[in-house]
Parts: C-alpha cells; sequence; structure tokens
C-alpha cells in the first residue's frame, strides 16, 4: 500500500492530469535511448559532477540581494557549497530563486529533492528528483538521485534499475557503480559486482572500497590468487588500510601463501588491529607460524631422510607421514 | 435830373452794404477775404448755409436800414423841393425791397439757428407791415404829389402791393385805373395781362381770356406772347380743345419770329407751348397722328421731348397701347434723336405695364445695346452736363434693376412662371453686364439675388459664380458671407456630389475664401467638414484628418452643429483605424470621453473605441517587438478597463507574451490573478492551467497548488481533478494538513471506491507525519468501506500486531477472514503467512519436557504442530509473492532447527539409566539430523529464492550469515550495502563528466 501511494503523489503532474486524469501510471525510468535534452546542454556546460565530500568549494556565503541576476552558474555554485556544509535551508532559498529565474533549469529541482531528502520528505524528494529528468532526461545524476532516494524509500528494485541507468548514462559516475557493485555482491551476483566494480576502477584505478570489494567477489567465486593480485595493488595504495592488510592475509592464506599471509597479518597485527573484522589476527598467526614451523620441520625432516637415503640402502629408508596413503 | 438822383440813391445804398460786408469780413477772420467768399454756399452743409443766408439778409437789412435813414434825412432836407416825390417813390421801392428781406426772417421763423442769432429780428420781422408800409408811401406820393410825372408806375406798382397781398380786388381795381386812367402807358397791356391773371386765378376764363385778347392787341408788348399763351389755357378750361391747340400754335409760330428777329429769346414761348400742346393734343387727336403733327410743330426744336410727354399723358391714362404706338413711331421716325434712350427705356416699362415681359426684356436688351453705341462725351470743367453715355447706362441700369428685381419678387411670391424667372435672369444679367451698374452701391445685392435666381433655377454653376463675384464686391458683411457660403453649396449642387479634380479646385479655392474671410462665420465648420469629406471620398485621408481633427475636437456640441461634429469625429477615427495609428486613435477618443459626452449610447462608443484603439496601440507594439512595453500597457489597459470585454484578452496577452519572453513566473502569476480579475474569461481556464504548469514546471508546487484551486473554480467540469491535484501538490510541498483536510473534503459523497483513493492518500500522509491516531481513524474508515484490497490489507497489518499481543487466535480468525475473500495472491500469501507465524508460534511453544510415558505424546504433538506450520509456511510460498515466500522459507528453516534444537536439548528422563540415556539420545539424534538437513536445505532455499527475487535489501546477507553459522564455517566479511553519496554539480574547475556523449 505504501509503495502504491508514494507513486500515486510523486508520478502526478498537470499534463497528466490533463491527459488522463489524477491516477495516471507512473512513467518507465529513463533507458539508454535518453538523449540530452537542449536545457541538458545549456545548463551542464561548465558544470562537474563530484561527490559532495570531494567539491571543492568555499563556505555557504549565499545572499540573495547580491546574487540577483548574477546567473544560473553562480546559483549553482551557490547550492552546492550550502548542501555540502549542510545548510538545507539556504539551499531550499537558492533552489527557489532558480525556479523562479530558470525555469527550464535541472538545477532547481535538484536540489529541492536534495533539501527534502534530507528532510526526510522522501516524497517530495522523488517527484524534485522526476522533475529535474523531465528537464535533463539523460542525465546520470539526476537517476543518481532518484536512486537514492528510492533506496530510502525501500524501493529496491527500482532504486537499483535507476542507478543502473545513471552508471550506464555516466561510466564514470564512480558512486553509482560502487553502489550497484556493492549490492550485487550483497545479493551474490558476483558477476555484475565484479564489473561495477572494475568500471569504478577505471575511474580510480586505487579505491580501496572498490579494491577490497572486488577481491571479496574473486574470493566469493573461488579466485583467491586474483583476491591477491588485487590486494595487493590495494594495500600498496593504501598502505595503512589493516582491513586490505587483513583481506590481502586471507588471500595468501587462501592460495596457501602462509608466509606473504603471515606477513600481512603480522602487519594488521602492528597496526594496533588484532581483533577486528570477525578474524582474531594472533590467532591466527599463531596457527600460521605454528603451520610454517611444522612445515619447517617437517622439510627439516625430510632434507635429513633424504640425505639418509641417499647414504643408505633403500631397503633401509623409513616411511613418512606424506607418503602413508599415497598409494590409495 | 431823374437820373442822377437814382445814381446818388445807389450810390448811397451800395456804399454802405459794401462797407457793412467788409467790416464783418474782417472782424471774422481777420483776414481780407471778400464779402461774397464768406458768404458763398458750402454744398451739404444745410445748417452753414442758413446762417450765412442770414447773415447776407442781415448785411441787406442793414444796408437798407442805412439807405432808408438816408433817404428820410433826405426826404426831411429836401422836403418841399421837387426832389421830395423821387425821394418818396423811392421810399415805397425800398419798403417794396425790405418786404422781401423781411419775408426771410419770416420764412425762417421756426429755424432755430435764426433764432439764436436774431431773436428780435424774426420775432418783429412781417413782409406785409414792409408792403403796407410801401402802399402808404405810394399813396401818400399819389396824394401829395398828383402830378407826379411817374404816376402810372406808382398806381401798378401800388396794384402790384395790393396783388402782393392778395387783395386782388384793390389790384384789379389799380390795374384797371392804368388802361383807363393812363391808356397811353407802357403798362397798359402789363395791366391787362395782370388784370387777365386775376380773371384766371379766379377761373373767370371768359372774362381772362378777354384781358388776354387785350394784350394781343400789343404785339410789340413784352406780355404779348404771354398773353396769347394764357389765351390758350383759357380755352382749354373752357373746354375749347381745338381753339387752344390752334392758339398753342400761334404762340409757336411767334417763337419761330422771335427767333427769326433775334428778340429777347425770353419772349420765345415754343418749348412751353410744345408742351402744353401734348396736353391738349391727347385731348382731341389720335395716337398715331402725334409723332408726324409734332415734328412739324416743333420744327426747329426736338419733338421728342414733347412726344415722350405725351407718351406720359397717355401712360397716366393707362393709354399703354398709345404709348407703345408713339414710342414706336418716334423709333421709326426719329432714328437720330438723342432721346432713343428715353423712348427705349419707356418702352420698356410700357411693355412690363403691359406684363407682357419678353417684350420688355427685348427692349431692355435694345437699350442697353443703343448705350453701348452712345459715345462718350466728358463734360468740360463747370459744365453741368452729363455724359450721354452714362446717362444712357443709367437708364439701363435703372430699368433693369427696378425690372428683374420687381419680377424676381413676383415670382418668388405668386406662383413661379418660367417666363417670369427667365425675365428676372435676363433683367439681372443685363444689369450686371452694363458698365454703370459698377459705381451701384447696391451691385452686391443684385448680383446676389441674380445668383439666387439661378440657383432657383438650378443652373448651380453659373449661380455659383455668381455668389462668388457677389463677395469679391464690397458688399456688406453679412450678404459677403450669405454669398460665399451660396457659392460653395452651389458648386456642390453643380457637381451632384461627384467632384472631378477641376471642380474640387473650385471648390478649395471658394472655401478658402469664406474661411479666409469669416474664419468664425456660421458655415466655417461645416464648409471645413466638406472639405475634409471630399478628400476623405479620395483617399486622402491626410488632409481629410486635419479637417475632421478641427472640427471634432475644437468645437462644443450643439444641437445645430451635432451630426456634423459627431460625422467629423467618426471620420477622424476611422481614417486613424484606417491608417493604423492606434496612439493617436487612443488619444483622440480619450479627449471625447473626457469632454464628457452627455449621450450615454455615443459615450459607450467612444469608450469602446478608446478600448479598442488602446488594446490595437498594445497589438502593434507587440508586433514591433516591443514586448515590455505591450505586457506593461497589456496589464494597464486591463486594470483601466475592467468592463471592458477585451480587458480579459489584454490580461491574457500580457501572460502569454511573459511566457514568449521568458518572464514565465511573471506570466504564472499574472495569470493566477486572472481567475480573480476575470472569472469570466474564457481564456481563464488555459490561463490557468498554464500558470500551473509553469509552477509545476519550475517545482514552486504551493502556488502550483493555489492556482490549482482557482482552476477548479473556473472549470467545474474538472474541478474535482483540479482539487485533488492541488491537494496532492500541497502534500508535496509540507503543506500536508492542509492536503490531508482537502482529501477528506473531496471523499465526501463520492463513490466508495473513490473515497478508498482519497482515504489510502490521507492515511499515507499520516504515516508520514506518525500520526498513529489519525491514521486509525483513517483506517477505520476504509474498513467500514470494506473495499479491496486495503480492506485486507488493514486486517492483515493488525492480524501482525495482535500476533505481537499474542492473541494468536483472532490474529489467525483475521487472516482467515482475509483468505476467505477474493482478494490477490500477494493479500493471501500474507494472509497465509500470517496464519503460519501462529501456527509457528504454537509449534514452539509446544513444551517437549515430559515424563518417559509422554515422551512420545508430546513429540507428536511437537510434530504435528510442525506439520501445521510447515504447511501453512509451504502455502504461503505457493502463492509466489516473493517477499513473502522468502521469508516464508526462512521461518520454516527456523522451524525446522527449532524442531532439532527442542530434541537436542530435550532434558532427559533421570529415571532412565545411563546406557538408556545414550540409546535415547542416539534416537533423538536420528530424528534430528534429517530435521536440521532439511532446515539447512529450506535456508538454502530461502537463499536461492531470495538471490532469484532481487531482494535488495539485506535478507540474502541475513540468510548467508545464518548459513554460515549452521555450517560452522568462517565467512568472510558480509558485503555491505551504503546509501550513495550525495553528489553535487561543480561549477567549473573539473572534467564534464555527465551525461550520454557529453
Amino acid at each position: 500500500m505504501r509503495t502504491k501511494l508514494f507513486t500515486a503523489l510523486i508520478s502526478l503532474s498537470i499534463s497528466a492530469a490533463l491527459v488522463t486524469g489524477c491516477s495516471s501510471a507512473p512513467k518507465k525510468t529513463a533507458n539508454l535511448e535518453i538523449k540530452p535534452s537542449e536545457a541538458q546542454k545549456i545548463y551542464f556546460e561548465g558544470v562537474s559532477i563530484v561527490t559532495g565530500s570531494k567539491l571543492s568549494t568555499e563556505k555557504c556565503t549565499y545572499n540573495a540581494a547580491d546574487n540577483k541576476d548574477k546567473g544560473w552558474k553562480v546559483l549553482v555554485r551557490h547550492a552546492s557549497s550550502c548542501a555540502k556544509t549542510e545548510n538545507w535551508r539556504t539551499v531550499e532559498l537558492i533552489a527557489e530563486e532558480m525556479a523562479k529565474s530558470e525555469i527550464n533549469s535541472p538545477w532547481s529541482p535538484y536540489f529541492h529533492s536534495l533539501a527534502a531528502e534530507r528532510s526526510g520528505d522522501f516524497p517530495r524528494a522523488a517527484w524534485m528528483i522526476d522533475l529535474a529528468m523531465k528537464k535533463a532526461p539523460g542525465a546520470a545524476l539526476f537517476h543518481y538521485q532518484k536512486g537514492r532516494v528510492l533506496w530510502q524509500l525501500k524501493e529496491h528494485k527500482e532504486s537499483v534499475n535507476h542507478m543502473t541507468t545513471a552508471a550506464q548514462l555516466d561510466g564514470k559516475l564512480i558512486d553509482a557503480q560502487i553502489f550497484l557493485a556493492q549490492t550485487h555482491h550483497r545479493n551474490m551476483n558476483y558477476e555484475k559486482a565484479a564489473t561495477h566494480y572494475q568500471q569504478a576502477l577505471t575511474v580510480e584505478s586505487g579505491h580501496p572500497i572498490c579494491l577490497q570489494g572486488l577481491a571479496d567477489v574473486r574470493m566469493s567465486q573461488g579466485k583467491p590468487a586474483e583476491a591477491v593480485e588485487i590486494l595487493n595493488t590495494a594495500v600498496s595504495k593504501n598502505s595503512n588500510s589493516p582491513e586490505l592488510r587483513l583481506r590481502l592475509a586471507q588471500a595468501y592464506e587462501a592460495t596457501e601463501k602462509d608466509m606473504q599471509a603471515l606477513e600481512h597479518y603480522r602487519a594488521v597485527r602492528m597496526m594496533g588491529k588484532t581483533a577486528s573484522f570477525g578474524v582474531d589476527v594472533n590467532e591466527k598467526i599463531k596457527t600460521l607460524e605454528g603451520k610454517l614451523l611444522a612445515q619447517q620441520n617437517a622439510q627439516k625432516q625430510a632434507k635429513l631422510q633424504e640425505e639418509n637415503k641417499k647414504a643408505q640402502p633403500a631397503n633401509e629408508r623409513l616411511p613418512t607421514s606424506s607418503n602413508k596413503g599415497g598409494g590409495k | 435830373m431823374r437820373l442822377s438822383i437814382v445814381m446818388i440813391l445807389a450810390v448811397a445804398l451800395f456804399a454802405n452794404a459794401s462797407y457793412a460786408a467788409k467790416t464783418i469780413s474782417k472782424k471774422k477772420t481777420g483776414k481780407e477775404e471778400s464779402v461774397e467768399a464768406a458768404l458763398r454756399f458750402q454744398e451739404g452743409d444745410e445748417t452753414g448755409n442758413t446762417v450765412k443766408a442770414l447773415k447776407t439778409e442781415m448785411l441787406v437789412l442793414r444796408a437798407e436800414k442805412k439807405a432808408l435813414q438816408q433817404l428820410m434825412m433826405l426826404k426831411k432836407k429836401h422836403a418841399g423841393t421837387a426832389m421830395e416825390p423821387e425821394i418818396v417813390f423811392r421810399l415805397a421801392e425800398l419798403y417794396m425791397r425790405r418786404a422781401r428781406s423781411h419775408r426771410f426772417f419770416e420764412v425762417h421763423k421756426q429755424d432755430e439757428n435764426v433764432i439764436s442769432l436774431t431773436p428780435t429780428l424774426v420775432k418783429e420781422a412781417s413782409e406785409a407791415k414792409q408792403i403796407r408800409q410801401a402802399i402808404a408811401t405810394y399813396m401818400d406820393l399819389a396824394k401829395r404829389f398828383p402830378k407826379y410825372r411817374n404816376m402810372d408806375l406808382v398806381v401798378f406798382n401800388t396794384g402790384y402791393a395790393h396783388q402782393q397781398l392778395g387783395e386782388d380786388k384793390q389790384a384789379e381795381h389799380l390795374f384797371s385805373r392804368i388802361t383807363n386812367e393812363y391808356p397811353r402807358s407802357p403798362l397798359v397791356p402789363d395791366s391787362h395781362l395782370a388784370v387777365g391773371e386775376i380773371n384766371y386765378n379766379r377761373h373767370a376764363f371768359a372774362k381772362a381770356l378777354e384781358s388776354f385778347k387785350s394784350v394781343a392787341k400789343y404785339p410789340q408788348a413784352r406780355a404779348y406772347p404771354y398773353g396769347l399763351y394764357k389765351a390758350a389755357w383759357c380755352f382749354y378750361n373752357m373746354q375749347d380743345g381745338h381753339s387752344a391747340l390752334a392758339q398753342l400754335e400761334v404762340v409757336v409760330k411767334y417763337g419761330r419770329i422771335v427767333v427769326e428777329k433775334k428778340l429777347d429769346s425770353k419772349l420765345d414761348l415754343r418749348k412751353e407751348a410744345l408742351n402744353d400742346m401734348a396736353t391738349f393734343f391727347s385731348d382731341i387727336r389720335q395716337s398715331k397722328e402725334a409723332v408726324d403733327y409734332f415734328i412739324v410743330q416743333a420744327e426747329g426744336l426736338d419733338p421728342a421731348p414733347v412726344l415722350l410727354r405725351l407718351t406720359s399723358l397717355y401712360d397716366r391714362h393707362s393709354k399703354f397701347a398709345d404709348v407703345e404706338t408713339i414710342l414706336l413711331g418716334m423709333l421709326a421716325k426719329l432714328p437720330g434723336t438723342s432721346s432713343a434712350p428715353d423712348i427705349r427705356e419707356k418702352l420698356v416699362w410700357n411693355y412690363e405695364k403691359m406684363l407682357d415681359r419678353k417684350k420688355a426684356v427685348a427692349q431692355l436688351n435694345a437699350l442697353a445695346e443703343h448705350c453701348k453705341a452712345v459715345p462718350s462725351i466728358k463734360p468740360k470743367r463747370g459744365e453741368k452736363t452729363a455724359d450721354p453715355a452714362q446717362v444712357c447706362a443709367a437708364k439701363v441700369a435703372d430699368a433693369s434693376k427696378k425690372l428683374a428685381i420687381k419680377w424676381h419678387a413676383y415670382w418668388k411670391k405668386r406662383t413661379p412662371t418660367e417666363d417670369l424667372a427667365a425675365a428676372s435672369e435676363q433683367a439681372y444679367r443685363i444689369y450686371l453686364e452694363n458698365g454703370a451698374a459698377a459705381a451701384d452701391p447696391d451691385i452686391a445685392k443684385i448680383r446676389f439675388s441674380y445668383a439666387e435666381i439661378l440657383f432657383q433655377r438650378q443652373k448651380y454653376r453659373e449661380a455659383s459664380q455668381q455668389y462668388a463675384m457677389v463677395h469679391g464686391t464690397k458688399a456688406d458683411p453679412k450678404l459677403g458671407h450669405d454669398a460665399s457660403y451660396a457659392s460653395v453649396v452651389s458648386l456642390e449642387k453643380a457637381t451632384d456630389g461627384k467632384w472631378s479634380d477641376a471642380d474640387e479646385k473650385i471648390f478649395r479655392q471658394l472655401t478658402e475664401v469664406y474661411l479666409t474671410a469669416y474664419p468664425k462665420g456660421e458655415w466655417s465648420s461645416e464648409l471645413e467638414f466638406k472639405r475634409a469629406f471630399i478628400a476623405y471620398e479620395k483617399n486622402r485621408f491626410d488632409e481629410a484628418a486635419v479637417g475632421f481633427k478641427k472640427i471634432g475636437w475644437s468645437n462644443v456640441v450643439t444641437d445645430k452643429n451635432k451630426d456634423r461634429v459627431l460625422k467629423s469625429q467618426d471620420l477622424y477615427l476611422d481614417i486613424l483605424n484606417v491608417k493604423k495609428d492606434f496612439a493617436t486613435l487612443k488619444a483622440a477618443a480619450a479627449v471625447l470621453v473626457t469632454k464628457g459626452i452627455q449621450d450615454p449610447t455615443r459615450l459607450a462608443s467612444m469608450e469602446k473605441i478608446y478600448r479598442e484603439a488602446f488594446f490595437s496601440e498594445l497589438q502593434q507594439m507587440e508586433e514591433k517587438g516591443d514586448f515590455k512595453g505591450a505586457i506593461s500597457g497589456y496589464k494597464k489597459f486591463a486594470l483601466e478597463n475592467k468592463n471592458s470585454e477585451l480587458s480579459a484578452k489584454a490580461w491574457w496577452n500580457a501572460s502569454q507574451l511573459e511566457f514568449k519572453t521568458g518572464d514565465v513566473q511573471a506570466g504564472a502569476a499574472t495569470c493566477y490573478h486572472m481567475h480573480k480579475l476575470f472569472p469570466n474569461s474564457s481564456n481563464g481556464k488555459d490561463c490557468l492551467t498554464k500558470a500551473a504548469q509553469t509552477y509545476e514546471a519550475s517545482g514552486r508546487l504551493e502556488p502550483a497548488a493555489r492556482v490549482l484551486l482557482n482552476l477548479a473554480a473556473a472549470d467545474e467540469v474538472n474541478a474535482e481533478k483540479w482539487r485533488e491535484l492541488s491537494a496532492n501538490f500541497f502534500a508535496l510541498s509540507s503543506n500536508r494538513d492542509r492536503a490531508k483536510e482537502m482529501y477528506m473534503k473531496l471523499a465526501e459523497g463520492k463513490k466508495p471506491s473513490r473515497q478508498l483513493e482519497l482515504f489510502e492518500k490521507t492515511l499515507h500522509l499520516e504515516e508520514l507525519d506518525s500520526n498513529t491516531k489519525g491514521a486509525k481513524q483513517i483506517e477505520q474508515k476504509i474498513l467500514s468501506l470494506g473495499l479491496e484490497p486495503s480492506t485486507s490489507l488493514i486486517q492483515l497489518k493488525t492480524a501482525g500486531w495482535l500476533i505481537e499481543k499474542k492473541d494468536l487466535t483472532e490474529a489467525f480468525a483475521l487472516a482467515r477472514r482475509v483468505l476467505n475473500k477474493g482478494v490477490t495472491k500477494e493479500t493471501k500469501a500474507r494472509a497465509r503467512f500470517i496464519q503460519a507465524q501462529v501456527l509457528e508460534i504454537e509449534f514452539r511453544e509446544q513444551s517437549v519436557k515430559a515424563r518417559v510415558d509422554r515422551i512420545a505424546l508430546v513429540l507428536g504433538l511437537k510434530t504435528e504442530k510442525l506439520e501445521k506450520a510447515q504447511k501453512a509456511y509451504q502455502e504461503t510460498i505457493k502463492y509466489g509473492d516473493p517477499r513473502t515466500s522468502v521469508e516464508a522459507l526462512r521461518r520454516l528453516s527456523a522451524a525446522y532447527l527449532h524442531y532439532v534444537d527442542a530434541i537436542r536439548t530435550m532434558q532427559l528422563p533421570q529415571s532412565l539409566s545411563e546406557q538408556e540415556q545414550l540409546v535415547f539420545k542416539g534416537e533423538l539424534d536420528n530424528l534430528a539430523i534429517p530435521m536440521e538437513e532439511k532446515g539447512i536445505d529450506t535456508l538454502v532455499q530461502a537463499l536461492e529464492a531470495a538471490k532469484k527475487f532481487e531482494l535488495y535489501d539485506d535478507t540474502v546477507t541475513e540468510i548467508q550469515i545464518q548459513l554460515a553459522v549452521l555450517n560452522k564455517q568462517t565467512t568472510a566479511q558480509p558485503a555491505q550495502v551504503k546509501l550513495p553519496p550525495v553528489v553535487l554539480p561543480q561549477v567549473g574547475g573539473g572534467s564534464i563528466v555527465v551525461g550520454v556523449g557529453l
């Protein structure tokens, strides 16, 4: 019931009402045939898309009087700054100003969507991002935001669809790729997960989460060697990450490279993480050390026997553990 | 000696007079001015001339007084001498002379000037007194000097003096004494004549005739011809015309002798006789003989004057045929007569009296032609004779003028006849073509009348010309004014409204004349209108506009000019409209409206024009691309002219221009106000729809919601749809309370299905607001409707809540009710899942703690309940709802594992031996192991289902972890899914990474 009502509110529009009445069915989400609209060409010129935390911007210093008639770019810059600093009231004001001065711009509804999302008004956030999508149907960012809103509305499948569209529209939208990778990863759809991790890594090759996730996928797929390779890359770029090192250690362990595994477990312990991520590192180290010691002892014993064998006749050779059942 | 005395007396008399005159002159002027010059009359100076005459008489009187004093002195000095009777005779004569002077003062007794100057003289003046003084003096002379040598003269003068006093009897007596007592006196014929006159005056014609015949006995006397002449009159008065005529023929004959013998011309009385012969002739002879008779009689003289006098006599007796006979005879027999103009003039008038206007006009023409041939002879200086040519022309002018006017007047007053009109017209023409008319002060009036008759005879073009000429002459202002206007009107009639360029040129000249001379004339406005109207008809709008503007906007409307002024206004406005000069059109109409038009219909019409012009001007502005101006103008128009049918359109246009120019917010705001300002506008719905769409497109949902409310009011058919949409927008713009209120109001009285939709929306908003109480109320409303699937879903929700409250029976029953309804598979799946959960709880609660003898029973019960739960879950899964199926599998798996756990942790009876307990535990293990495998398998199925159904929540991970625990495996850290971070646009500085192909 909840889903249906949300849809009823979100998908409403006057145009739809004029044609079919209020209870029109929701439109299908964007597909790959979507082409950038004129508005999109105009309002994305000179605009790059960055994760909020990475926005290189000043403080939220918007003042309506100072920015009157200065154009949409100034308003967008201010809105981003204020969104980054979570000054959502000002974001709303700027979005309202944009709505008045630039009706064709998708940025006003986009920022309205962000502000509504933050206040927990997801139907409004969804309606606003739909409006932005109408103005710029080919913009990956808006499908991305739609996916985010739907995710919070527990509309997981639709959310994934929009994120997929966003990722397809803009392969470099790394956050969409990571989200999709993680979602598929969690659902044990390793192929898809790997694909999205890899695509994310083409954008940012050293992205630790992606590397770690891809490595986990490879591990789950029974490809620890590939995992080792990926995690080595990850560790080389993020040498201070105990989690990566732990993953690498586990991968090495899976490939029976106990020495390397031990080395990275020890590194994890050196970082002060002895019992993190559900793994008892000390126990691992102890086990591996014991194992390696046993191996060393066995190797020494084997070597000694070999030397004895060379020194004695064949019928005088002693049986060893490794070849006890070898004939069965 | 007699002569010398006379000379002395004369010198004495005139010396004084001369002296007196000179003295006056010097005293008056101080200059050497002659008395004659001082006393000369000035023409036209009546008062002055009277004074001068008075002065003259006073001088004479003074001189006479002096002479009288001197004569009295001489009489005294020479008393008893031979000079005394001479002196007395002169004294008598002086009295007779003074009688004339006194007569002057008597005549001027009433003259104020004379009275004021010489009041005593006037009062005392008496002619009769002086004459009686003279008579007394003569009688004194006769008495004292009976032997006086000129006694006949004394007697005659005495008789004359009596005659002057009207004392005819004494006079006749004294005249008779001359004929009787002085038969040799030269005064005898004069005395006969005097006696004849006295008797003639007494109408004693026979006695008088005797006296006159006595005069005829003295052919040498000066009185002779006069005596003959008077004798003729005696015959005439005695009804003896023939004798009278014959007697006059004698007088004529004697006149010829006087001429022949070169006697005193005063004795030639032919002219007087011929004149009187005309009188006598008319009585006794026929008119046809007259010309020949008088030609003979007048030998040596011009017979024409006599003949003309004769015609006058005939005329006096209305013998017009006789007049015609004589006049035509004169023309025939006196071809070179200088009286020809008079003859023809008389003919003209005679024909008029005969009412033969054609002949009158013919003679008038003949007269005019004749006059043209009369040579002009300028009179010499000092001569009083007139130029014959001018005299002749004057006759033509006089006759033609009088007749033209007369005939015109007849024609107008009586039944108009063509002959009379034609005669009048020709007479006017003759008059005006005649040279003498130029000097006539009435020429303008005459020409005006001529133009009038031309006009009346529909000779409009000629009338126009004549009217124009009237204005050209120095006519009186009114006549000139009327003529000037009439010239235009006539021309207009001549053209019959079809104006050639040539005619229009004349028209313009004529109107220009009028307008220049009479800029504020009665017809100036009308002429300006006509001039403008012709230009208008010839499509010369600029020219026409100037005229119409002047008339229509400079005049106060009166009853008289109303039609013209209003028509000018209309035409001017029409021109502006044709020229699309809407700004001027608007301004012009505004002036009229603000002037205050009394007629409400007219006022409404002007207001409409004003508005339409205003509107068109704005449209023009729009066409020229001045959108800002047009928008502002449209709004101003709409607000100022709210009652106009165009106001709503203007407002609509303003909104559309705002949309067109990209100022969509302004456009939307304009449309928002449209419904309030113009609720009945046909564009109201469209405008509001566009406003709502604009706000929607801007993401401004609250304004959009408000506009939709207006739209609902404007669009009754779709009102409910717009209200619901408005509520939706309120819901999305954080105004949820209003949205809920609107949904609930919309639901009132609707069909259940419709109510359900609206209740569900309200319920959703209550949930968003975490308003449990409100949500409950709405749910109750939904439940009361009993509509699906909502009712079932609420029941299931309630069942879930009942499970939490451990009211398993009710929960199960509620789920069963749902299952028993024709609901969807998904709903049934959820209902069955509720039942399964209840059954599972009962299964779990089934204890396996028991004595040895009851263990089988307890386990049997536990197994039985597991089977029930299992069945319920399996049936749930069969409905195919992904999420419910996965959950069912997980719960089923958990139930299996619970069974395993329950068996394995079952407390063994203490009564059994250690060996028995081992055996018993072994048996339980045998029972648990397959069940445990079943539990794990079921969980694996749940995992696969979750993967298959792409449940992107934590389900897969949870199952994964569960499996790892069950398998006693250490799993890798499960994948975590986090809400992706907010992504923001960064203006400038970065690479563009968005969009397909960008």
